[in-house]
């Protein structure tokens, strides 16, 4: 057995003993074996094959790694234990009863993401995955009654995605006999898409993903960074299983892609009126989780229009972007957490001017921001540029019918991709540059070296894995050799790496060199902001967080639902001036409460039933089984 | 306290007779012209219709409250709290009773403006000025903000004020010329030409060749309108129209500085008549430069109204309605671009006009102020061509100046660039003036800015602005 | 477009080719001649502005009123001469007798002898004085050929243009954006007011102190100073001739 997932067992004990030091140390500990032992993998011909034998009606539970679940581990021993350790200091400045369960399911949380990864038999397979949502919504909790609600939505949307995965697996074993993932080699269409969805739930796409704007903000930080850049990804993890099993169709690709444009466009549009700063990010993990998939479906169009350099550069794309989101992300969230820490609050009408009070965290929220809007110097613009490369590719394609949904995946991403750097650019003039908006921007502080040690380890990461992305690719490489793509193509793209990464460290020793320059024969003075002489500037004159995205969210109002209250300035002589915006989820607020309001109400009508007589129980009972005896007697 | 107004004794009324008198004159189609105090302790209101001119006065009440004017008829707001801040006279539910101008010796500093705030997190300020970009006058603009339009804008002057008013009673007033010019340089005829009117009336003498007078004072609006057209223009990146209007305001200028050596028409006027005469050659060289302007000023308009792009940024940007314009009281082209035919050389002839006729537009958008500008262009430029026909070279342009009569009220109106000039003044003796008074028509229209960019895109702001072409100086004395 | 091609073509070509050199109206009252036998007490008798000392004519405070030329023109003229600046205050007394003002010596660094930006103040003027500054960045007398460039920000400009006479209401904003503008500055004083005050010289409602700690490098006089007046001025200390 893995001495990695032993380990992670082990550390168990002391989350249970409320150690949250020594549980840190020991998830590292597990987590650095496991990583070896998922490089073994991925880059030599090395096997991790058991068979664990169980009483029928399971039967033999194939326990197996190959290259995907490799990546994808790898992915998760390198993330999981920094947040982990963020989660530790975290937690020192939270104090809370619920620190034993919290960490206990914290520690589940992890085993299960990783588990998920080695069991290859469905049923088991199904049992492991709704221990990561049964615990990542313990971690959620935190047993703050505040949190309840969002908490709940996550957790029953995770069961409904549960259910689509076992009607899938159920028609799966049906048609093939067997609970083993070997049955899922070229599935009907029926169970593929009851599979997909169900996975869909989970990675967060459109219409699926309302859980994911509700559940972030109010988790911990260090759960909210966890989800969002690694729990997510097993749903992807599921999707890309199946892909590799089966051969899509040109309309199902381009099926797919248009799903995952939707979802990016919905994401962008919440994204860039967002207000609260976590759940801005969580807008943002969809749109990334949508740019992933689309560059997988250019690459899934690239195989299918036989131009392997389309292939190549969609699956690179992707994956890269997998790791590469997984690490930014959680940096995001970890440095958001610190802010939350620091102010006490996410909403950023109230932040401003934190860049003068808390300057690592600005520095590094800057990094953070490099990589999510794919500027260069970050991993972000690597992975982002290999996909819409891709999709340039395209037009050497033979047929119109291949060209057309690259088309609209290129399209797509260029329109996203400058709408989530202007998004982002907002949040981080709102939230660091300015004035202070409110008296809890006025008092926040840098906080205490541990905190931010999470942020500047990933913060490195981001940096070396821009600047280097030949590192990354040839992580990469033993999964594209898996999926049978031209190897060739790949070598060209490590070489284009290597040239940008000598461009890169060309303009770093110029920059560092001007830097030098100006700094020995300039004399900087600095003064107040000049505001044309004014002498009693506020922090009310400047922007809001409506100000410059207003001209831009005109244009995005089929995706919004906006609901605002107004009081306008009656002219010419106004007493008062009110404005309130607020942009709750559509699909939220128009289908899934309605549609669960109608369903309650239906139930309700049973629950007359429920009226705590017993006598009226055994006489329900008892008329039951009356009907039964009676069906099951007489009709002979 | 008695003194004489064009013949008649005014004699200081009650309080309550004055507001009702003053309210029978509004509800009859009267429009304020001035409501000030003075250094007597008395309230004076002039309210005026087409050749109708009406004077009433009260002592200051006593306690120092009286109820508001403003509450009923608007136009009343700006000189209500004018009245308030000299001399401490609360107008009672007053709907914005704020400082005018920081006068030295407020209580109030200039820092200290009350403007109105908002509670909501998503409504943000946005301050301009004093020091504005471009080379222009101080003045504070604070916009209530909606994302990126203009919930209200509140305007803040009083940066340019010089406390040149008192000037004009220190020492003889027939001396004062320089001041009058000096209350705002770009309106150098109007305000001269008005105090001017103020020392002729109380000297009781006629100033000869009017002819003169009538000639720079259109000559100077033509000059502001082009450079009001050409900075237009420039807002909405129009540069031909920029480059070309800015040229022949140069032209019209320059023909100025050839009749008094100042282009803005310092030194031409004084009380009595005028410095300099026009000789026949002046008279031919200033025709054809009339006649080149005029046709220029034609090409250069129809090119710019037939550009769709400039149309689309100027139409319903800016909007006052005629409503607002009659309430307000606004005067010059921001009331008649709204279809408010208000125009001194009209209703309080000083000179003969044959034939004029108001010239007006209704949509009351940026675009009727610059059509109307440059309809006005064209007529005062046809004025002037007319006058220069008929102009006698070797006429006097000077009769002397006799001594003032004293306790005597005169009012002088003349029809600025921007709108309707007021000076009023009194004599005290035979030499110098008890109180002057001066109404810039820029101290009503500054409300309509306000309302203009009202629900507008703030980008639109200095189109607006421009489009109004407001004095700071004189607003702010 | 058919419009746009006539009016322009009709236009014609309006910039002045060498606005330092052009001449200027005969009306146009500009550097002053006073004969040596004028009689300086009865005509600072006449000046509104006490420009006239026993030194002779003081610029500064002249608002080029005419009034003592038209009173005693044997005794003073007003020539149409332009070219009214210098570098230093005393240099705008003109003695009886002398025919015209000294050469202005001041020159900027040299980096910024082709390329000067400008930022100006408007401090309780009449508001001519600054319609002739922005007149004369205007296509006839173009003052941006020369590099000159009026800015928006007292952080991009290397000088601060100051008309008007420095009310009190303007007195913190002026110094304000004295201090915003970073070195090496200077500051240009434009129009009779900005040097004395002018008219309102010892008015109430006038704060003079910023100039009791700053030093000009240029004065402009004239009321307005004639756009002309500007462009020699300031292309002066910048080293063209």
């Amino acid at each position: 057995m893995s001495i990695g997932i032993i380990v992670l067992f082990i550390a168990l004990i002391p989350a249970l003993w409320k150690r949250s030091g020594y549980f840190v140390i020991l998830w590292l500990l597990g987590s650095a074996f496991l990583a070896y032992e998922y490089m073994e993998v991925m880059f030599s011909r090395a096997i991790q094959d058991y068979i664990l034998t169980m009483p029928m009606p399971i039967g033999d539970v194939s326990i197996a790694l190959n290259k995907l679940s490799a990546f994808f581990g790898v992915m998760f021993s390198l993330g999981l234990p920094l947040g982990m350790l963020y989660g530790h200091y975290y937690l020192k400045e939270h104090q809370s009863p619920a620190l034993r369960s919290h960490l206990f399911w914290l520690g589940i949380m992890g085993l299960s993401m990783h588990g998920v990864l080695w069991i290859r038999h469905s049923v088991v397979f199904l049992m492991v995955w709704e221990l990561m949502s049964l615990s990542s919504f313990f971690c959620i909790l935190f047993s703050k009654r505040e949190n309840m609600e969002a908490g709940l939505n996550y957790l029953i949307t995770m069961q409904i995605g549960a259910a689509f995965l076992l009607a899938g697996f159920g028609l799966v074993y049906l048609q093939s006999g067997t609970f083993d993932f070997s049955g899922f080699e070229q599935m009907k269409p029926l169970p593929m898409y009851l599979i997909l969805i169900g996975f869909a739930f989970k990675a967060g796409i459109f219409p699926v993903a309302s859980w994911l704007p509700q559940a972030h903000p109010v988790a911990p930080s260090h759960v909210s960074g966890i989800m969002s850049s690694m729990l997510i990804k097993t749903g992807f993890y599921g999707i890309l299983l199946v892909l590799s099993l089966n051969r899509l169709s040109l309309s199902e690709i381009a099926a797919l892609s248009f799903v995952f444009t939707i979802s990016a466009f919905w994401a962008v549009s919440h994204l860039l009126n967002e207000r609260n700063l976590k759940r801005a990010l969580a807008y943002s993990s969809v749109e990334n989780i949508a740019i992933t998939g689309m560059g997988i479906c250019a690459g899934l169009l690239g195989m299918h229009a036989h131009l392997p350099a389309m292939a190549v550069f969609g699956f690179t794309g992707a994956f890269l972007h997998i790791f590469f989101h997984s690490i930014f992300k959680a940096q995001l969230f970890y440095g958001s957490g610190n802010i939350l820490q620091a102010t006490g609050t996410l909403d950023i009408d109230e932040m401003g001017a934190l860049a003068k009070r808390m300057p690592y965290t600005a520095a590094m929220f800057l990094i953070g921001i490099f990589a999510i809007s794919a500027l260069p110097f970050s991993n972000g613009f690597f992975s982002e540029f290999t996909i819409y490369r891709s999709a340039i590719e395209a037009f050497d394609a033979a047929s119109v019918a291949h060209i057309l949904p690259s088309l609209m995946l290129l399209g797509a991403l260029a329109f996203i991709g400058a709408l989530a750097m202007i998004a982002f650019i907002r949040i981080y003039a709102l939230v660091f540059q300015g004035a202070p908006r409110s008296t809890k921007a006025e008092q926040a502080s840098e906080l205490k070296p541990g905190n931010r040690l999470s942020v500047l380890f990933l913060s490195l990461a981001i940096l070396i894995t821009g600047i280097v992305p030949g590192i990354a690719l040839r992580f990469v490489k033993p999964l594209l050799r898996w999926f049978d793509l031209d190897m060739q193509i790949f070598a060209g793209l490590q070489q284009q790496a290597l040239q940008i990464s000598s461009i890169y460290l060309i303009v770093i020793a110029l920059f560092a060199l001007f830097y030098v320059i100006r700094k020995l024969c300039v004399r900087e003075k600095t003064g107040a902001t000049w505001a044309c002489a004014y002498p009693r500037v506020s922090p009310k004159m400047q922007s809001s967080s409506i100000t410059y995205i207003q001209p831009l969210a005109y244009f995005l109002k089929p995706f919004m639902y906006k609901k605002s209250t107004h009081v306008m300035a009656e002219h010419p002589f106004p007493q008062k001036v009110e404005y309130l915006e607020d942009h709750p989820d559509a699909i939220w607020t128009l289908v899934v409460r309605p549609v669960s309001r109608i369903i309650s109400k239906f139930l309700l009508f049973f629950a007359r039933i429920h009226n705590g007589k017993t006598n009226s129980y055994i006489a329900w009972a008892l008329g039951f089984l009356v009907i039964l005896l009676v069906w099951v007697v007489g009709f002979r | 306290m008695e003194c004489l107004f064009h013949n008649e004794v005014i004699r200081p009324q009650k309080l309550d007779s004055f507001l009702a008198d003053i309210r029978q004159r509004m509800q009859s189609g009267f429009q304020p012209i001035a409501f000030f105090g003075t250094s007597e302790s008395l309230i004076y209101c002039f309210l005026g219709k087409t050749h109708e001119l009406c004077l009433y006065c009260t002592p200051f009440p006593d306690p120092a409250r009286y109820p508001s004017l403003s509450v009923d008829y608007p136009a009343f707001q700006i000189f209500e709290r004018e009245l308030c801040e000299e001399f401490g006279i609360l107008p009672i539910r007053h709907p914005w009773l704020k400082s005018v101008r920081h006068p030295s010796g407020n209580k109030l500093s200039i820092e200290d403006y009350p403007f109105l705030h908002s509670d909501s997190r998503l409504i943000h300020e946005v301050g301009v000025g004093p020091v504005h970009a471009g080379v222009i006058e101080p003045g504070h603009f604070r916009f209530l903000m909606r994302g990126e339009v203009v919930e209200h804008l509140e305007i803040q002057l009083g940066w340019q004020h010089r406390g040149i008013i008192p000037m004009f009673c220190k020492g003889p007033l027939a001396s004062k010329m320089l001041y009058a010019e000096a209350i705002s340089g770009d309106t150098v005829i109007g305000h001269g030409s008005a105090y001017c009117g103020i020392v002729e009336e109380l000297s009781d003498i006629t100033a000869p060749a009017s002819d003169l007078r009538m000639i720079l004072l259109e000559m100077e609006r033509v000059a502001m309108h082009l450079s009001t057209l050409s900075a237009l223009a420039g807002d909405v990146a129009y540069i031909m129209g920029q480059n070309l209007f800015a040229a022949l305001r140069t032209t019209v200028i320059n023909a100025t500085l050839s009749i008094c050596g100042s282009r803005f028409g310092k030194r031409a006027l004084r009380p009595g008549g005028l410095n300099y005469g026009i000789s026949t050659s002046l008279i031919k060289d200033l025709k054809a430069k009339m006649q080149y302007c005029s046709v220029q000023i034609h090409d250069a308009a129809e090119a710019m109204f037939a550009n769709s792009s400039l149309i689309s940024r100027f139409d319903d940007t800016g909007t006052i309605s005629a409503n607002d314009a009659l309430s307000f009281g606004f005067t010059g082209i921001t009331a008649k671009a709204s279809g408010i035919p208000v125009d001194a050389r009209m209703d309080h002839p000083v000179w003969q006009y044959p034939g004029f006729l108001v010239q007006t537009e209704s949509s009351g958008d940026v675009y009727a102020r610059a059509h109307l500008r440059y309809m006005e262009s064209m007529q005062s430029l046809q004025i002037i061509l007319n006058l220069l026909d008929k102009t006698d070279p070797e006429a006097p342009c000077y009769i002397g100046l006799k001594e003032l009569m004293p306790n005597q009220i005169a009012v002088s109106i003349v029809e600025g660039a921007r709108g309707r000039i007021v000076h009023i003044a009194k004599s005290m003796d035979t030499q110098k003036a008890l109180w002057y008074r001066v109404v810039d028509p820029s101290i009503v229209n500054w409300q309509a800015l306000s309302i203009a960019v009202s629900q507008e895109q703030i980008s639109d702001f200095p189109l607006c602005n421009k489009s109004f072409d407001l004095s700071y100086c004189g607003s702010d004395l | 477009m058919l419009h746009f091609i006539k009016a322009r073509i009709r236009h014609g070509y309006q910039a002045i080719p060498n606005p330092l050199t052009v001449g200027m109206d005969p009306a146009f009252p500009g550097v002053p001649e006073l004969t040596a036998s004028a009689d300086l007490q009865m005509l600072g008798g006449l000046c509104p502005t006490n420009a006239f000392s026993s030194d002779g004519i003081d610029l500064g405070r002249c608002v080029f009123c005419g009034l003592c030329a038209r009173e005693h023109p044997e005794m003073i003229k007003f020539t149409p001469n332009n070219k009214l600046a210098v570098d230093s205050r005393d240099k705008l007394i003109m003695a009886p007798g002398q025919k015209a003002l000294p050469k202005i010596e001041f020159r900027l660094p040299f980096s910024l002898r082709r390329s000067f930006a400008l930022r100006n103040v408007s401090a309780g003027g009449c508001n001519a004085c600054e319609m002739e500054l922005a007149a004369s960045n205007n296509v006839n007398f173009d003052i941006s050929r020369y590099g000159i460039d009026i800015v928006a920000s007292p952080r991009h400009a290397d000088a601060l243009i100051l008309t008007g006479p420095i009310n009190r209401n303007m007195a913190e904003a002026l110094s304000e954006t004295w201090q915003a503008i970073p070195e090496p500055k200077y500051l240009i004083l434009c129009g009779t007011c900005a040097i004395s005050g002018g008219i309102f010289a010892g008015a109430e409602a006038i704060n003079r102190a910023f100039l009791k700690h700053w030093a000009a490098c240029l004065f402009i006089p004239g009321c307005p100073a004639h756009p002309l007046s500007i462009v020699h001025a300031i292309a002066s200390i910048m080293g063209r001739r």
